[in-house]
């Protein structure tokens, strides 16, 4: 009898141990679909996180600007930008003011994103125009490498109505191009030699025509002629030499096939007075630079170009067209 | 006769105790399927209730002697997309350089700071951002799920080489995640909407000792266990019940049953009815193959095409008729003639009888219904018979009707030319008498053609000369003119 009752039990816990473990199950456990990403390139950051990254920076530099330090600017800068506006702050200690070309707004009118995977990586963001109406800039933002962040590698006015190429939507992204990318009227390294040659020697450099005019060239050009005017007055020479600065190039592919390259060109500007007379800086900022500096006869600036220029593809049948540039003298001596 | 029959075999069947099969199916089959019915049900609510999945999924792994731990593009979104992770990490030995400390301000000033805590943080990017920060780095893997409470683990290291740079920013500080959370020696990071193509890189500060993660997925979606228990509970019960009913009854008597209620009229014996599968087989197959037109008793097709088929049977049958019910009272000239008629004529009948008796295999009408049915014909189609021919001999107009009407298009043709060109007054007189009898669409034709034809047979053959009319119909004009010719004679 009990050891019937047993049995009994024992089925009884059996079937409800059996069926629990039947009907308590969660279901198979889902596997991971392999990831279709790297199919499709995804840009490296979406709109949200360059306006943040922006809004860090200028936040960054705003604070520099308003303490006239550049001691914090290379936390936000880098490149030319930071030898630019470093030497714009010592401008404006001296001067009391920043220069209002310094300005550069918060609102974009267009942001430029790469997918590419590695680094460096850059992207270029447009804005939109100052509030006293000048020009749109064109911010460049480089991340050196995945450890570092994005800093403001440069920084450009875009020429008044410029033609910009157009590029593909932020939320699917652009491809970064490279100095010597083919299919284009010149590679941009070349493109950017030719135009510091064409910068040097204006009208008369071989690849002259090969180059739209643009404002910074013109203006170049006139500035050199004036300066050279008073030179000859008292027997003076004055010679401006470009040479564009090896790596420091960003380029950015345009939906239409060519390139927007950003590339630092550094110029020194050597004028000697003739007939005994002492070289003086030539303008309020080659001034506040050269600050209690000795002049001599000869006086040599040094300064940083930033020029954007668009390089069409090699069908278009275009020229290469400047449209943007900054300028700042970064360094006066006398020699 | 048949009825008695069946009621004999019947009787007996009928016992007051159920047999053995019923007894079976109603003491044995059907509580088994009643008892599943209730288990099945039982199951249901139990897995809708106790039973029912947990909507909180957590899967923890554990890590020993890593730095960081990246959690592969899929898995977070894995049960669902809104996820919680958590790394916590028992003891964290600061690695030689780390640059691991977050700062309060985004500028990277903590990358200055390289002797600050180390800090275990989560960040959520992109697959290339945290190839790109963990490039020459070791780290774990966590690949997907185990089980539903362990995530899998693979330890790995990244290709490339360490970052040199001197403007290195603190892991937390990176540009590049899209969120990041960060606590002492452990962080807890809530997403609410993971998508396959982000990672989590979790970085401990250090090389962590015992240190775990831990994923928490809130379901949204259970899956359903207790829908099928429910279904077949259902499908249990009504099995019980058909078990109880239908599957409980004597085969022979279920199968009588059905026979009755569907062919109640069924001559053949019970044991025949009964089919063998092959049979059964067969007659499926059967019933799709085409079937086979049943034919008059004159060989011709019953043709959906009336006209023709109507002419055929003329031609053979021999008397035609055309009557017009609108113009007559058919049931007082059915109750006139009925005695008369029916030895009168031969032809007719004759052929409409074949007719329908080849129908009579399928239909369901008694024999006796027949027998007065096709009294009640005859007696209708030998009174028309008078009407029509009242003017003209039977034979000659019938025939020329038909012909006629077969050949309406081809013959209005040459019947018009002729008609207008040879004798169209007593053509029209002719017609006049036949008109009224006549079929409104075959009437003007077949007028024409009956008066022109007899008519102008002669000039029929002036016709035939210049009659390129002729020429030009097809084989249904010179059946017409045959017909015609035939009659030509006859007239004669």
């Amino acid at each position: 009898m009990t050891r019937r009752s047993l049995t009994a039990v024992t089925a009884a816990a059996l079937a409800l141990g059996m069926t629990c473990a039947l009907g308590a199950c969660e279901g198979t456990v889902p596997t991971v679909n392999a990831p279709t990403s790297a199919a499709s390139a995804t840009p490296d950051l979406t709109e949200a996180q360059e306006r943040s990254i922006r809004a860090d920076l200028l936040a960054t530099i705003k604070e520099c600007n308003d303490t006239k330090d550049p001691a914090n600017l290379a936390q936000a800068m880098s490149g030319p930008e930071l030898e630019i506006r470093t030497s714009e702050l010592k401008v404006a200690q001296k001067n009391g003011k920043l220069d209002p070309k310094t300005t550069i707004p918060d609102d974009l009118t267009q942001t430029v994103i790469p997918t590419d995977n590695g680094w460096p990586r850059a992207v270029f963001s447009i804005t939109t125009t100052t509030e006293d109406q000048q020009s749109e800039r064109l911010l460049v933002f480089t991340q050196g490498d995945a450890r570092e962040n994005y800093r403001l590698w440069g920084v450009t006015r875009l020429f008044q109505g410029a033609k910009m190429p157009k590029f593909t939507v932020p939320s699917i992204g652009s491809q970064m191009g490279h100095e010597d990318d083919g299919n284009l009227v010149m590679t941009p390294k070349e493109a950017v030699t030719r135009y510091a040659d064409v910068l040097q020697n204006g009208a008369k450099s071989q690849y002259a025509n090969d180059f739209d005019d643009d404002y910074f060239r013109d203006n170049l050009a006139q500035l050199s002629a004036t300066v050279q005017q008073g030179m000859e007055r008292n027997k003076g020479t004055q010679q401006q030499t470009f040479a564009p600065v090896d790596g420091q190039m960003q380029i950015m592919r345009s939906s239409d096939g060519g390139d927007l390259v950003v590339a630092q060109i550094d110029s020194v500007w050597t004028r000697t007075a003739g007939e005994g007379r002492e070289s003086q800086p030539a303008s309020d900022a080659e001034r506040a630079i050269f600050a209690d500096g000795k002049a001599t006869s000869t006086m040599k600036a040094t300064y940083v170009n930033v020029v954007a220029i668009y390089v069409p593809p090699a069908k278009s049948g275009q020229k290469v067209q400047a449209v943007g540039a900054e300028r700042q003298v970064v360094k006066v001596e006398a020699v | 006769m048949n009825d008695g029959q069946e009621e004999e075999t019947r009787v007996p069947r009928r016992h007051p105790v159920p047999s053995r099969h019923a007894k079976i199916m109603r003491g044995i089959v059907t509580p088994i399927f009643g008892l599943l019915a209730v288990t099945c049900i039982v199951f249901g609510i139990l897995n809708q209730t106790i039973w029912k999945p947990s909507r909180d999924v957590t899967a923890v792994a554990h890590l020993d002697g890593t730095r960081y731990a990246v959690i592969d593009p899929g898995v977070l979104d894995l049960v669902d997309k809104s996820v919680r992770i958590r790394a916590d990490a028992a003891s964290v030995e600061p690695s030689a350089g780390a640059t691991a400390a977050p700062s309060d301000d985004a500028n990277g000033t903590a990358a200055n700071d390289p002797a600050a805590e180390p800090s275990t943080c989560i960040a959520i990017g992109s697959p290339k951002d945290a190839a790109g920060w963990l490039s020459g780095e070791a780290y774990t893997r966590v690949t997907g799920l185990d089980s539903w409470s362990a995530l899998s683990t693979v330890a790995e290291k990244a290709h490339g080489s360490a970052s040199t740079s001197d403007q290195q920013v603190a892991f937390a500080d990176s540009d590049m995640w899209a969120s990041t959370s960060c606590g002492k020696t452990s962080a807890a990071l809530r997403l609410d909407d993971a998508k396959a193509t982000q990672v989590a890189v979790v970085d401990f500060g250090g090389d962590a000792s015992d240190a775990t993660i831990s994923m928490h997925w809130v379901r949204q979606s259970v899956p359903d266990f207790a829908l099928p228990w429910y279904f077949g509970g259902g499908l249990c019960v009504i099995l019980a019940i058909l078990s109880a009913s239908v599957f409980a009854m004597d085969p022979e008597t279920r199968r009588h049953r059905f026979a009755k209620v569907i062919k109640p009229r069924k001559e053949k014996e019970p044991v025949e009815e009964t089919t063998t599968i092959a049979a059964a087989v067969a007659g499926t197959f059967a019933s799709m193959k085409p079937r086979k037109r049943t034919k008059t008793a004159n060989g011709k097709p019953r043709g959906r095409h009336g006209r023709h088929a109507g002419a055929a049977a003329d031609e053979t049958g021999g008397t035609p008729q055309i009557i017009d019910p609108m113009s007559r009272n058919l049931v007082a000239e059915q109750a006139r003639h009925a005695d008369a008629s029916g030895a009168q004529d031969g032809a007719e009948p004759r052929s409409t009888t074949s007719a329908t008796s080849s129908d009579e295999a399928t239909s369901v009408i008694t024999p006796e219904e027949l027998q007065a049915y096709f009294a009640r014909l005859v007696s209708e189609e030998t009174g028309s018979i008078p009407a029509v021919s009242a003017d003209t001999t039977t034979e000659t107009t019938s025939d020329t009707e038909t012909t006629t009407t077969e050949t309406a298009d081809a013959g209005a043709e040459q019947a018009s030319v002729t008609v207008e060109s040879v004798d169209a007054g007593e053509g029209t007189d002719d017609a006049a008498d036949v008109e009224p009898a006549a079929d409104p669409d075959v009437e003007p034709d077949a007028a024409a053609d009956a008066g022109s034809e007899t008519d102008a047979d002669g000039a029929g053959d002036d016709g035939t000369d210049d009659a390129p009319t002729s020429d030009e119909t097809d084989d249904m004009d010179t059946d017409a003119d045959a017909a015609a010719d035939a009659k030509d004679k006859e007239n004669d």
